[in-house]
């Protein structure tokens, strides 16, 4: 076997992306600075080919722009991302153009999402006429010819987004991101906006294309019940940075960070064990504009020591493949 | 038997076959039709079901905040021993907010950007006669922050709704619907919008202010989850009906409608990660064009030839409610 059919489909590494914040008049006459935002500060991680990593966190942790960097359609602020063995970090619209075809995105909106004055067979058919350089009529027909494998029929083809329900909609973004056949999809949320029993057919209609053709994916997602269901390995996010990664088990029923337990404890379950209380989270998730020094967790870490206000824990390794960043844990470093 | 004592009996909400509809062109449409519900002194309700199934315009209607030309009717609508129906607007406004109060999904749009915190929650004091000046009103809104746990609330209470986080801010409706210490708090999707940890707190919040202030919960979700960890009894809304009810623990280890076990198994369970998902396939009928069978025929496996007929709900056990014609026969498959 070759030495690329090991290596991960896409690697990030130390990934940065900030984001200025709005300027005033006054502050840009005074000369200040514009302040920045961190959304992602500083995360590596490796999704491998043929599996799909799970991304839990809180809103506000970076989750979602982590996917759009990776995707490139953030550009990152430093840091290194790598697809198929290729540095596209820096990579220029041009060259990356057919590496792009094979990364795509599956968003959590499908209302805003989809451009409500096309068509179906135009929203499905865009892929097509911007990678393939197929025309119209050639983008309609194959359009017509994939809409099945979502559970959609040819003839919605004339039809327009408001036209159809919350989960036929996320078909129609589902088959827009799947018509090329990529080979990685980030779904970003996929199923949050969709009722419980539309949000079960979503699932099994991305597990089919998966198990269909080796799909990759990057599941984002703030329902640990579902990034638990999908995934094979899971890496949680705490404000902009990856607090824990590991095997999907490992971080569900053995987490070592005192976030990931306080939010396995805090998912409503069908059948509360009874006896067990809730651990509570004081407050709130801190302004990522300026992060609390040291460790990120510790304004809210309910185990919180000394070190933690002064110095940010690196990853170490817990066990084979599962890393967590807590002072907690002593050992060799990831 | 003396009134008093039969006012006891009586349970705090009784709706009997409500009914609201909303003309659309060429007809209309029933977003709630004949729902039987019950609450019961210093209890919790869970009110579950898809969006537009009906269960908040439930309880809009009860309040009477659905607006013309939307039309309420039932054939009883009692709260704490007393007519609904038979209420002018000016007392079941008076009710309103004092002895029924309803805390909104979105807490951002529920409070008005304009006013501080201290504004919105001595008005309803104010209004309710429960303050008789603004210093003693003001006072009792610093209580009430303090109660739901808001941090420094003597100088918070000066604040706009903008100037807080999204809990915060769910802790501030809360606030305001409590004001006036209700009998009954109806939270619609009060943690939909907020994080999970943020969900933990308010609705722990909710649990310990209904032990505190014995009142009664009716807590309407489409999260099965928050049901089973928060409430004692539950109702299933389907296409504007109630399609089964009874005690959360027993519908949710025991469902006996085809629906109630659809979700069920359409949830990924955290407990057995493993268990496969399945979809209730198709979609809920479009409510203007309700069928006169059962509701839940065109996506129910277990469904018969048997069922097309209109089906009520029923009694299979003491409070255990269901409507499916089958519900004795397919319960026990």
């Amino acid at each position: 076997m070759s030495e690329t059919a090991h290596a991960p489909l896409l690697e990030a590494r130390d990934l940065v992306k900030r984001f200025p914040l709005p300027v005033g008049f006054v502050d840009r006459m005074l000369g200040r600075v514009p302040g920045e935002v961190g959304a992602v500060a500083g995360v590596s991680l490796a999704v491998d080919r043929g599996e799909t990593l799970g991304v839990i966190g809180e809103s506000g942790c970076g989750k979602s722009t982590l996917g759009r960097v990776l995707l490139k359609l953030y550009e990152a602020t430093s840091g290194e991302i790598r697809f198929d063995g290729a540095d596209i970090t820096a990579m220029s619209e041009a060259a990356f153009r057919p590496l792009r075809r094979r990364m795509q995105i599956v968003f959590q909106d499908p209302y805003a999402s989809l451009n409500p004055r096309r068509t179906v067979g135009e929203i499905v058919g865009l892929p097509l006429r911007l990678h393939d350089g197929a025309g119209r009529r050639e983008a309609e027909e194959r359009a017509a010819e994939f809409l099945p494998h979502v559970g959609l029929s040819s003839h919605h083809l004339r039809r327009y987004p408001h036209q159809f329900s919350g989960g036929q909609r996320q078909r129609i973004g589902i088959a827009r991101a799947l018509i090329l056949n990529p080979d990685f999809v980030v779904c970003d949320e996929p199923v949050s906006a969709l009722d419980v029993s539309i949000q079960a057919q979503i699932l099994e209609l991305l597990q089919q294309f998966k198990a269909e053709s080796g799909l990759t994916y990057l599941f984002i997602s703030h329902d640990l019940a579902v990034v638990g269901r999908v995934s094979r390995r899971i890496a949680v996010m705490y404000l902009g940075q990856v607090v824990e990664i590991g095997p999907r088990d490992a971080i569900l029923r053995a987490s070592a960070h005192p976030y990931t337990r306080a939010l396995i404890a805090a998912a409503p379950r069908l059948r509360p064990e009874p006896g067990v209380e809730r651990i509570h989270l004081g407050g709130d998730l801190p302004s990522p504009i300026s992060p609390p020094p040291g460790c990120r967790f510790q304004t809210r870490c309910p185990v919180v020591k000394q070190i933690c206000t002064r110095v940010a824990p690196v990853p170490t390794v817990v066990a084979p493949g599962h890393h967590v960043s807590c002072h907690l844990h002593q050992g060799e470093p990831a | 038997m003396t009134a008093t004592a039969e006012a006891a009996r009586e349970p705090l909400l009784l709706i009997e076959g409500l009914t609201t509809t909303f003309p659309v062109r060429g007809g209309a449409v029933t977003a709630v039709d004949g729902v039987d519900l019950v609450v019961h002194e210093g209890e919790c309700l869970g009110v579950v079901g898809e969006s537009g199934s009906g269960k908040s315009v439930t309880f809009l209607s009860v309040l009477g905040l659905v607006r013309h030309p939307g039309r309420v009717s039932a054939r009883r609508l009692r709260f704490a021993g007393r007519d609904l129906a038979a209420l002018d607007e000016a007392s079941r406004r008076d009710l309103r907010g004092r002895d029924i109060a309803i805390t909104m999904q979105d807490a951002l749009t529920a409070l008005n950007p304009a006013f501080t915190v201290a504004t919105q929650i001595t008005e309803v004091l104010l209004a309710h006669g429960r303050a008789r000046s603004r210093a003693e009103a003001r006072r009792a809104a610093i209580d009430i922050m303090r109660l739901v746990g808001i941090p420094a609330p003597e100088t918070r209470i000066d604040d706009y709704p903008h100037q807080f986080s999204g809990g915060m801010r769910q802790r501030i409706m809360i606030a305001t619907a409590l004001a006036c210490r209700p009998k009954l708090l109806v939270a619609d999707e009060p943690t939909t919008a907020l994080d999970v940890t943020i969900q933990a707190q308010v609705l722990d919040l909710i649990g310990d202010l209904r032990r505190e202030l014995g009142m009664s919960v009716v807590l309407i979700t489409h999260d099965l989850g928050v049901v089973a960890e928060n409430t004692d009894r539950v109702a299933v809304f389907y296409a504007g009906q109630v399609v089964e009810q009874g005690l959360t623990r027993e519908v949710i280890d025991r469902p006996a409608h085809p629906y109630t076990r659809g979700l069920l198994a359409s949830m990924p369970s955290f407990d057995d990660l493993d268990r496969p998902i399945r979809a209730i396939p198709g979609q809920v009928p479009d409510p203007a064009r309700l069928p006169a069978h059962c509701r839940f025929f065109d996506r129910c496996a277990e469904a018969r030839e048997s069922c097309r007929v209109p089906v009520e709900l029923r009694e299979i056990e003491p409070g255990r409610l269901v409507r499916c014609v089958r519900a004795g026969e397919v319960a026990d498959v």
